[in-house]
């Protein structure tokens, strides 16, 4: 009934990714990246990992097979947010210091595109069409919408301070702006480009995801070590979980219903049962976990 | 020429050498103290009591401001920090903690001082863990002292005196 579901957590600390595979909560791979990896984006169907290293400004290419690396491409400076096309051919990758997008082919290695966005740029995500990026822009607290064809910057939204992880509902009409510094999250309808409501979460959140019919959205609250789940149909917070100290990324699995948080702090992921909203395990993984992005792996 | 060159990659080296991104650094520091948690939360617990306990702290002066409680240290050495309470927790014995400014070289630094009973009776586990970055967030070159190195440096110092003395005052039951 199951099928396969692996999650690549970046591990900041110890410059590798640990592959959980979830049906059993075993880490069955420890794979060694650059240095200080963040942020995480998976191709399922193209069998591939893509794994932003901040400080060796490139992007960790693994095959989800052998979970080997296959190759390093260049990257900027500071890459940290990325995500993929679905069928892992290109990529997009926010770059810090240099306030960029960088759209690389990930066949031929190299830097098509490089675009000047907004101060900071952090989470990114795609829409369900590929044709438009979502960036939010952590320093100069607004989203920028990116044309994935020509560049071209097609708007901006301001949302709240600090802008920092984002997640998009799975019809892709919502997407969900969460804000650091202002302990909230800005949901914005993506056809009007217009934020439609502001829904007050815990201390610093960081990361967020839906789950599989979008009915419920996952929080982390770095400072507060919670995990706020929120009803999306009226924004009302139905449960605060205590997860693992400072969690940061937050993945969802459709396969077996539950959330994972990955804890910065503790090194490890805790995993919650969405049906209860009760923590059903922690799971240890390298130093640091991170695991910014869409870092769950299965086929849907 | 081919001199100035090499002058030149002399000096733009150790500025590459040292490029650190956006990432956040962490410490944390734990201690076994022979006593009770209640006892040792009893000293660590009041946000006011550090000079009580750590040797570089000589005073602490706690105010209230809009509903939040913040305190200001002075260090021995004259520097002053200037902190917010986060939380305080009397059930979990847990401190939560923030500087809004002062003399360490980091930026948007957020502490946990916590009591655990420890492995055996009548011993408690206590954790202090932070969470900050670098006094420099832009772009490289890093200025001199404020590289995560420094940061890190500062912290722990900070940390290991701090427990290795909270200790000392505890278990002597002054």
């Amino acid at each position: 009934m199951s099928g396969p579901a692996f999650a690549y957590i970046t591990n900041q600390g110890s410059n590798s990714v640990s592959v959980l595979e979830l049906n059993s909560g075993q880490v069955v791979a420890e794979i060694p990246v650059g240095n200080k990896p963040v942020g995480v984006a998976i191709a399922s169907k193209a069998k591939r990992a893509f794994i932003t290293n901040v400080e060796s400004g490139n992007v960790s290419v693994i095959s989800t097979e052998g979970n080997k690396v296959l190759k390093h491409i260049p990257a900027g400076t500071s890459p940290v947010g990325i995500a993929t096309k679905a069928d892992g051919s290109r990529i997009f990758v926010a770059d810090w210091f240099n306030n960029r997008v960088l759209i690389i082919d990930t066949i031929l290695g190299s830097q098509i595109q490089s675009i000047a966005i907004s101060k900071a740029p952090a989470g990114l995500i795609l829409s369900r069409d590929e044709r438009t990026l979502y960036v939010a822009n952590r320093d100069s607290n607004d989203i920028a919408f990116l044309d994935t064809t020509t560049g071209a910057i097609l708007g901006r939204t301001p949302v709240g301070t600090h802008p920092f992880g984002l997640a998009l509902s799975p019809d892709g009409s919502r997407l969900y702006s969460v804000n650091v510094w202002s302990d909230n999250v800005s949901v914005i309808d993506t056809s009007t480009r217009q934020v439609i409501a502001t829904i007050k979460v815990g201390d610093h959140p960081y990361c967020a995801t839906l789950n599989a019919d979008g009915s419920r959205l996952y929080v982390s609250n770095t400072q507060a070590d919670t995990l706020s789940v929120i009803d999306t149909s009226n924004y009302a917070t139905i449960a605060t979980v205590d997860v693992g100290a400072t969690p940061e990324g937050v993945g969802f699995s459709s396969t077996l219903n539950q959330i994972y948080v990955a804890s910065w702090m503790e090194n490890k992921v805790t995993v919650v049962d969405a049906s209860t909203n009760k923590v059903l395990k922690h799971i240890p993984t390298g130093k640091e976990s991170r695991a910014f992005g869409s870092f769950i792996l299965e086929n849907r | 020429m081919k001199k100035t060159f090499f002058i030149f990659l002399a000096l733009l080296l150790p500025s590459v050498a040292t490029a650190h991104g956006p990432s956040p650094q962490k410490v944390t520091e734990t201690i076994t103290i022979k006593a009770p948690p209640a006892k040792v939360w009893a000293v660590i617990g009041d946000f006011n009591s550090m000079p009580k306990w750590h040797p570089a702290v000589k005073s602490s002066k706690v105010e209230s401001k809009g509903g939040n409680t913040f305190r200001l240290l002075t260090l021995k050495d004259g520097g002053t920090i200037y902190e917010r309470l986060k939380e305080k927790n009397d059930a979990d014995m847990r401190l939560k903690y923030e500087i809004i400014e002062g003399v360490l070289p980091v930026s948007d630094y957020y502490a946990v001082l916590s009591v655990k009973p420890g492995a055996n009776a009548n011993e408690s586990t206590v954790e202090w863990m932070g969470r900050f970055y670098r006094k420099y967030k832009l772009n490289p070159p890093i200025p001199a002292g404020q590289d995560d190195e420094s940061a890190l440096k500062a912290i722990n110092g900070i940390f290991k005196p701090g427990l290795a003395n909270l200790k000392k005052v505890v278990e002597s039951g002054k």
